[in-house]
């Protein structure tokens, strides 16, 4: 119920996104808005019930991690979305977060015997750290896309007028506030698994596979992305390219869960 | 309330030479006296005095017998226009009446299509009208209502989106990369005219931190001192744009004075910073290939006029939804006004009953001699029920037959019919 509740939502929500980008109505923003608040309370009780239930953070397969994806994404909105001035992002997030629903629907469900560091707080605190820094690195990647779009309409010269985008200033402030943020997040949700390991003497039980690749090119990518604004020694468009091919790449470290 | 009893008279730039147009133009304190003037004569009894570059238009309540035609003689006269100008009016009266200010409210009607400070203008004159007593009800109904359907057509069609101006264009692009203007640095190459309106526009948009640079210094101080800006020497400029923000470039150096292999070096000391080169100079100034470099956006003065270009076709389009809209809105502030003098004419028609039943009921009782309270009151609310019963039927019709069958000319049958005119009252009474 719950979980049908929280997909309906955002379908609203999205479709008052999409308005939003080709009307500018604020009513329109704030309906987008209250879809997605409601969206994110009914889908809060979901998790909430079903961790409450197995005693496992849900996020330990493919469906549950697109489903905490689109949580995450939301929970960032609720609670920074007021500092940006723009507000035409929803246009872009709403989508975003109705394909992380739908594709939790579409998977199907792989059973996989849980592992005893699932029931350990470290594996709460290294899920909850990687899904909202992944979340950052979502909206860093719908800002930096918006920066190419800008970029590329002013270059050849095309009126950059179409959905009123934020100046190019705006967006490379904002997506590097947020790959910044994620950034942080990212690392320590990578550590708090490293420090398990540690702690537990868990090391030979490390294997290198897709979802450990994944989540160290997405650290470089990402990573070299930031020493790049740091040092200014690449400009904007490259820097912008390199967040959207570090956040894509979040995709395989989602994939990799399935095959972990 | 009637519609008719307020005339529009007026020329603008597609009728009137400028010549006429500035000879006719009032400051505010003329246009206050003339409207004072008017008033004390009887001519009118209040009026709305647009006076802007492109147009004089003068909105006047007439009250009952007044003439617009007279109205233009008395403007001829009081500029000291020659007869022969009087033919250069126009004259408006009703739906073409508020078509016509909703339309020049909205930018319609403006030299520069959909431009937003006639807006700013219109709202300017109701202001002086109000302050000056010169503002009738049938008036500041009229100019609330044009304000409204102003605002509506600039919010629902997005008519000003669009620059239609280089300067506009040139103002637009520089929004769409940076975030806030006023903190920005622009540097103008060159001391000609057409870098002086570009800055002007800047300028008046916020930006403050204007450097100049021209081979004739003494042009520089000159340009300067408009927008209290700081003069480089010429020799140093490449210098000034690692720190601008904005370079508006409009020398007539016979070839390029801004190369790829330069601005790949200012480039590198902004690190990579962007920057906006706006190249109005012909020839052109700056290298075509630096608009390549990341980070650098050049645009000369084709690529501005391709710009303003789209913008004003765009507008023509979006004038057409305007126009639209401006119809319906015409309509319903038509059958508001409708509605408002019916009520007016049932609010009347309703007093005159009860004025009847009063005088009515005073006379029965004096004639009765002496009845109780109660009795009293009976005759009273019987007299009252017979007068509202006869009333109620005929009020319910005309209000159906103005507001669902828009039958205008309902409200005035049922006026002649149920209230008497002038004298009628006094000589039945006196039949009596």
């Amino acid at each position: 119920m719950a979980a049908n509740l929280t997909l309906l939502f955002y379908v609203a929500s999205m479709a008052f996104g999409l308005l939003y980008g080709g009307f500018r109505k604020r009513a329109l923003f704030l309906l987008c808005s209250f879809s997605m608040a409601a969206g994110f309370a009914a889908q809060t009780i979901d998790l909430a019930s079903r961790w409450s239930a197995r005693l496992i953070i849900p996020a330990t397969n493919l469906n549950e991690i697109c489903e905490a994806t689109s949580w995450g994404l939301v929970a960032i909105f609720l609670f920074a979305g007021f500092l940006l001035k723009n507000r035409v992002f929803v246009f872009f997030l709403t989508p975003l977060v109705v394909f992380f629903q739908m594709a939790a629907r579409i998977i199907p469900v792989v059973s996989k015997e849980p592992k005893p560091f699932y029931f350990t707080p470290w594996f709460s605190i290294h899920i909850s750290l990687l899904i909202i820094g992944i979340g950052f690195f979502l909206y860093s990647f719908i800002y930096s896309s918006i920066f190419i779009m800008q970029d590329h309409s002013l270059r050849h010269h095309r009126q950059p007028i179409a959905l009123k985008l934020p100046s190019l200033e705006e967006s490379v402030r904002w997506a590097t506030r947020f790959l910044i943020a994620g950034y942080v997040l990212y690392t320590a949700g990578l550590l708090s698994s490293a420090v398990y390991g540690i702690v537990h003497g868990a090391e030979d039980k490390w294997h290198p596979g897709l979802l450990e690749a994944a989540s160290l090119a997405v650290w470089l990518i990402l990573g070299f992305a930031i020493y790049g604004w740091a040092t200014a020694k690449l400009n904007p468009r490259t820097r912008s390219w390199l967040r959207i091919a570090g956040a894509a790449s979040t995709l395989f470290i989602i994939l990799g869960i399935l095959w972990h | 309330m009637a519609l008719n009893e307020i005339a529009l008279i007026g020329l603008n730039h597609k009728v009137a030479p400028v010549e006429v147009r500035e000879r006719l133009a009032f400051q505010d304190e003329e246009a206050l006296s003339f409207l004072k003037g008017l008033k004390e004569e009887g001519a009118v009894k209040g009026g709305v005095l647009l006076s802007t570059c492109n147009r004089v238009e003068f909105y006047a309540d007439l009250g009952q017998g007044g003439s617009a035609e007279s109205l233009v003689g008395t403007m001829v006269k009081a500029r000291g226009l020659a007869e022969s100008s009087r033919s250069l009016f126009y004259a408006k009266q009703g739906r073409n009446l508020i078509s016509h200010l909703f339309g020049v409210a909205a930018g319609l009607d403006s030299m520069v299509l959909g431009e937003p400070q006639i807006l700013g203008q219109v709202k300017d004159s109701y202001f002086l009208a109000r302050d000056g007593g010169a503002l009738t009800t049938q008036l500041n109904l009229l100019f609330q209502k044009a304000f409204h359907v102003a605002k509506k057509v600039r919010t629902e069609t997005g008519i000003g989106e669009r620059p239609v101006t280089i300067s506009y264009a040139a103002f637009n692009l520089a929004r769409s990369i940076f975030e806030d203007l006023a903190t920005k640095r622009i540097l103008i190459l060159g001391a000609g005219e057409m870098s002086r309106i570009l800055a002007t526009h800047f300028f008046e948009s916020g930006i403050r931190q204007v450097k100049v640079a021209n081979r004739t210094r003494e042009r520089a101080l000159a340009f300067a001192k408009t927008f209290d800006a700081e003069v480089v020497p010429w020799e140093t400029f490449p210098r000034a744009m690692v720190q601008s923000d904005i370079v508006i470039s409009s020398t007539g150096a016979p070839s390029c004075i801004i190369h790829e292999a330069m601005m790949k070096t200012v480039m590198q000391l902004r690190r990579n910073a962007s920057i906006l080169i706006i190249d109005i100079a012909v020839p052109r100034d700056v290298e075509a290939s630096v608009g390549k470099l990341d980070g650098a956006y050049l645009y000369n003065v084709d690529d501005l006029q391709e710009v303003a270009d789209e913008g004003l076709e765009q507008r023509k389009r979006k004038a057409e939804e305007a126009e639209e809209l401006i119809a319906s809105e015409v309509e319903v502030y038509e059958r508001y006004l409708e509605h408002q003098e019916l009520s007016g004419i049932i609010e009347g028609v309703v007093a005159w009953a009860n004025e009847i039943q009063e005088t009515e009921t005073g006379e029965a009782l004096r004639r009765m001699g002496e009845l109780t309270p109660k009795q009293q009151d009976v005759l009273r609310k019987a007299i009252h029920r017979v007068a509202h019963k006869i009333l109620h039927n005929p009020i319910t019709q005309v209000k159906r037959l103005v507001v669902e069958e828009d039958v205008s000319q309902a409200s005035d049958i049922f006026r002649d019919l149920f209230r008497p005119r002038e004298g009628q009252q006094e000589d039945e009474g006196d039949g009596q």
